[in-house]
């Protein structure tokens, strides 16, 4: 039965963004929602908000899980609305241009869901025990607490930071719920799984669109829903240590741009580029000092590459990060 | 093949980076979550509390500095290289 609810949950979200983005391509063109694909040559004005069709999905295939267990469990209003909320978030920002403190301190307010779910709860949402390999169940309390709002606000904010390149955020994002998913399945964590399905069927069925060339961005709606709802099925799931290592390459960029720009700074207000675009979709990593290091900064200092070229370095640094995530989940059952 | 090898070096930084966290939060949770100062009462849990997040900050601090250490390293080998083999684009 869980098997089935799995393989329902993502074959309905999959098919539900795959058939809605095309509908938020045309809404968002007639809306006059679009932004500049800059590593093109032309820069043509490509659709955004396609994100909304990953909501989409995740809503579709939330209630089919719902409706096979005839019950309303409490994990699926969490990961739902959660999500839901992170994808306005991303929605108010497109629309009204917050800044970089903003809108970070704004995703804090996705996590309310998960403490409110805790409590309301507690047997069936179980957090603040997270494990680790070699020990087991640590005994991080008050300070797990403290911590909870950043485990939905730093994931949302780390996949909205790496989505600069075309298919960058759902191929990355792929490979880290795919690593949730494998560590579910090791573990028995049987609620991160069926929520991994949805999310990742949500993935896969907008990625084509979102693929070189792009035919539509995913904005800050769909990436901070993702990056919200892999930080929910961390916590949930009690895959917290998991969820960090699948969410290496992500976290790393993250890491890179903080420690760079210094601050919470939205693209448009860091000055200098950390790429160049040197024509014919050739990106280069901007070697000037002022520059910020970024992971495609990282990764194109060994020269110059056409963009589906370091689309598939991301790709590549993703999957290692996949096989880690499996490896600590392993290491979790046996040690 | 030739993208994998080219990415060695920075999934070397995160292979790093991985086992580096899992041994400090093994670190904080078998020994540091364990000091304790010989003074009783509500002070000596407020004192214990403040040194363990104190010494467990440090141990962080110290990862993220090893971890911006290696990625500076690698990238200055990267940039290095390509100033003296300009290759071709992909």
């Amino acid at each position: 039965m869980l098997l089935l609810k799995a393989a329902a949950a993502f074959v309905s979200s999959l098919a539900a963004s795959w058939l809605v983005t095309p509908k938020v391509i045309e809404y968002s063109r007639r809306k006059g929602y679009l932004g500049r694909d800059v590593h093109k040559p032309g820069q043509p004005l490509i659709p955004e908000m396609g994100g909304l069709s990953i909501l989409v999905g995740v809503a579709v295939g939330s209630v089919i899980c719902c409706l096979l267990a005839l019950n309303v469990e409490p994990w699926i209003v969490v990961f739902t609305c959660c999500t839901m909320i992170a994808g306005g978030i991303g929605a108010l920002d497109y629309l009204v241009t917050l800044t970089g403190v903003t809108k970070t301190a704004l995703t804090v307010i996705a996590c309310l869901p998960l403490i409110v779910g805790a409590v309301l709860w507690p047997k069936h949402i179980v957090i603040g025990r997270p494990e680790l390999p070699f020990i087991g169940t640590m005994r991080f309390t008050i300070i797990y607490w403290i911590l909870l709002p950043f485990a939905v606000a730093a994931p949302a904010n780390a996949v909205n930071m790496i989505d600069t390149f075309n298919g960058v955020m759902p191929i990355t994002s792929s490979f880290s719920v795919l690593g949730l998913l494998v560590a579910s399945l090791i573990l028995g964590r049987w609620e991160a799984l069926l929520m991994c399905c949805i999310l990742l069927g949500a993935l896969l069925g907008y990625m084509p669109y979102n693929l070189y060339p792009s035919k539509v961005f995913t904005s800050d709606v769909g990436s901070l829903a993702v990056g919200a709802a892999i930080g929910v099925i961390a916590v949930v799931g009690r895959l917290e240590i998991v969820g960090i290592v699948a969410l290496m390459p992500q976290i790393m960029n993250s890491f890179y741009i903080l420690s760079s720009v210094k601050g919470l700074l939205e693209r448009r207000q860091i000055r200098e580029r950390p790429t160049v675009v040197l024509g014919d979709n050739v990106v280069a990593a901007n070697r000037s000092e002022r520059a910020p290091l970024t992971l495609a900064n990282l990764i194109l200092s060994r020269g110059p590459l056409k963009e589906p070229e370091l689309v598939k370095r991301y790709a590549i640094l993703s999957f290692s990060s996949f096989i880690l995530s499996v490896v600590t989940a392993v290491l979790m059952v046996v040690t | 093949m030739r993208a994998l090898k080219e990415m060695a070096d920075i999934i070397g930084v995160m292979l790093a980076v991985w086992g580096l966290m899992l041994l400090v939060l093994v670190v904080i949770e078998q020994f540091v979550v364990d000091l304790k100062l010989p003074i009783e009462g509500f002070m000596g849990a407020l004192l214990n509390n403040a040194l363990q997040l104190v010494i467990a900050g440090v141990l962080l601090v110290l990862w993220l500095w090893v971890w911006l250490l290696l990625t500076k390293r690698c990238r200055n080998r990267r940039l290095r290289s390509w100033s003296e083999s300009p290759q071709e684009l992909s």
